[in-house]
């Protein structure tokens, strides 16, 4: 083992882990956001009568889920090239996983549209909103505040599994982690602290949600 | 009004309506009784399409609704209102906001003169205070009278009342019931499924006696009641009236 205390040499690591850190947040807030954004909409196929979009959205769920991220990961990073198409790193890691967490909060968005009664559908039909409206002004409002904690979770999940983005050379904290860690070959120190390092972001998180399903289970 | 031909209704194998005929005119009150699962609410939840029937057309004004397309069913349904059982309030939004929410969006109303509108009808049920009160926060009966109010503020030419004070407490039917023959009063057109018997005596123009899928007997209500022609009719009213 290297020589040196170990607290002069945290101080010395912490300030890239700390971008690495930042870079992890962003990737997955960037992620996340995006599977939000594709969930609702592609949430509202889910539970839709009519095939056409019941079957595709189906499908996007079924495939992204049952495949690895990492592969996801690859095929948007080393295998579009062949097509022609090249992608810088971050946008091929936001995209890869920006479709993936959509697949996720797709079904948790169908989880917490199916979860509103059914009579509040039937109440703004006999209004006469379309189906749409419905959905829009009256069923996801209130899907919407029950998936909350749920929609925590998928991002606490996010976060870790961004270490993957490590892998196409993006500066996250795993990466950072294993670049401090080949120059100074003190792997048990470093590693340790990156896993810290998530565990400082994804502990408050995890808090919050769990708070917020204490509220919800205390009605709404 | 509205003109029921033969509507057949099946849930999978299970046959819920069998073939009934129902004829409604502007200004009627007409009052559907009979045991539970006898079709009732099924029947007045095929008026507005929310059921679809299996067989059979649903005549609005003249015109064959049955199988019309979803922009066009809208725009019937914003012509007759419904009460439901459950009242079906939306959670999310206070008494106002779930009155102005359909003049806003179906009907394109300014949303101030939604609002004064929302005002007016609050005030006629009685819970003119009520107006920034979450679903949450009402009783029971002051829930139905928003889900009332709401329905009224469409302006319809008919209202639907699905069991309206099935669900509330017994102090509270009352004041529903209340709001409910104030409408009788002013002349609108209803249908409604219920289970007060005092109540559709009091108000019904003609009482309609289901049972099975089928309408067995209508009439008169003091008829109905009185001296009624069928022996499933006087069965019923045997087991429900002191």
């Amino acid at each position: 083992m290297n020589s040196g205390s170990f607290f002069t040499f945290f101080q010395s690591m912490l300030p890239p882990l700390g971008k690495g850190a930042v870079m992890t947040i962003e990737i997955t807030a960037i992620s996340v956001g995006m599977g939000v954004l594709i969930g609702i909409f592609v949430g509202v196929g889910r539970v839709s009568k009519n095939p056409i979009l019941f079957i595709p959205s189906t499908i996007y769920v079924e495939v992204i889920r049952g495949t690895p991220l990492l592969a996801q990961l690859f095929i948007v990073y080393f295998g579009l090239p062949s097509l022609g198409i090249n992608l810088p790193p971050f946008t091929a890691a936001v995209i890869a996983m920006g479709i993936n967490s959509g697949a996720y909060v797709t079904e948790i968005f169908r989880g917490g549209i199916q979860s509103i009664e059914k009579g509040q559908m039937e109440a703004a039909r006999s209004l006469g909103l379309s189906y749409f409206q419905a959905m829009r002004y009256v069923i996801l409002p209130q899907a919407l505040r029950r998936v909350l904690p749920p929609l925590g979770n998928e991002f606490i999940a996010m976060l870790k599994d961004s270490s993957l983005a490590s892998t196409i050379a993006i500066a996250e904290l795993m990466r950072v982690g294993r670049e401090i860690t080949s120059r100074t070959f003190r792997s048990f120190e470093v590693l340790g602290v990156v896993a810290l390092l998530y565990l400082v972001i994804t502990l408050p998180l995890s808090l919050v949600v769990r708070y917020m399903e204490r509220r919800m289970s205390t009605g709404d | 009004m509205i003109r029921l031909e033969n509507i057949y209704k099946k849930f999978g194998r299970i046959e819920v309506l069998k073939g009934v005929n129902l004829d409604v005119e502007k200004g009627e009150v007409v009052v559907i009784i009979g045991p539970s699962g006898a079709g009732k609410s099924t029947l007045l939840r095929c008026i507005n399409l929310l059921e679809r029937p299996t067989s059979g057309k649903v005549i609005f004004e003249g015109k064959d609704i049955t199988r019309i397309d979803g922009k066009h069913i809208d725009t019937v349904r914003e012509r007759i209102g419904m009460v439901f059982q459950h009242i079906n309030l939306f959670n999310h939004l206070n008494a106002m906001d779930n009155i102005t929410l359909a003049l806003i969006k179906v009907k394109k109303m300014p949303r101030s003169a939604a609002e004064e509108r929302a005002k007016v009808l609050l005030e006629r049920m009685g819970i003119g205070d009520k107006l920034y009160a979450y679903p949450s926060q009402l009783s029971g009966g002051q829930r139905q009278r928003v889900a009332i109010a709401r329905a009224l503020a469409m302006q319809p030419d008919m209202m639907l009342f699905d069991e309206p004070t099935s669900a509330l407490d017994p102090e509270m039917i009352k004041e529903v019931l209340d709001v409910m023959k104030n409408l009788v009063k002013e002349g609108m057109t209803m249908v409604i499924v219920t289970h007060e018997m005092g109540f559709a005596k009091e108000v019904a123009s003609r009482i309609i006696f289901m049972d099975d899928g089928s309408i067995i007997e209508e009439g008169d209500p003091k008829e109905i009641f009185n001296n009624p022609k069928e022996e499933r009719t006087a069965m019923f009213l045997s087991k429900i009236l002191y």
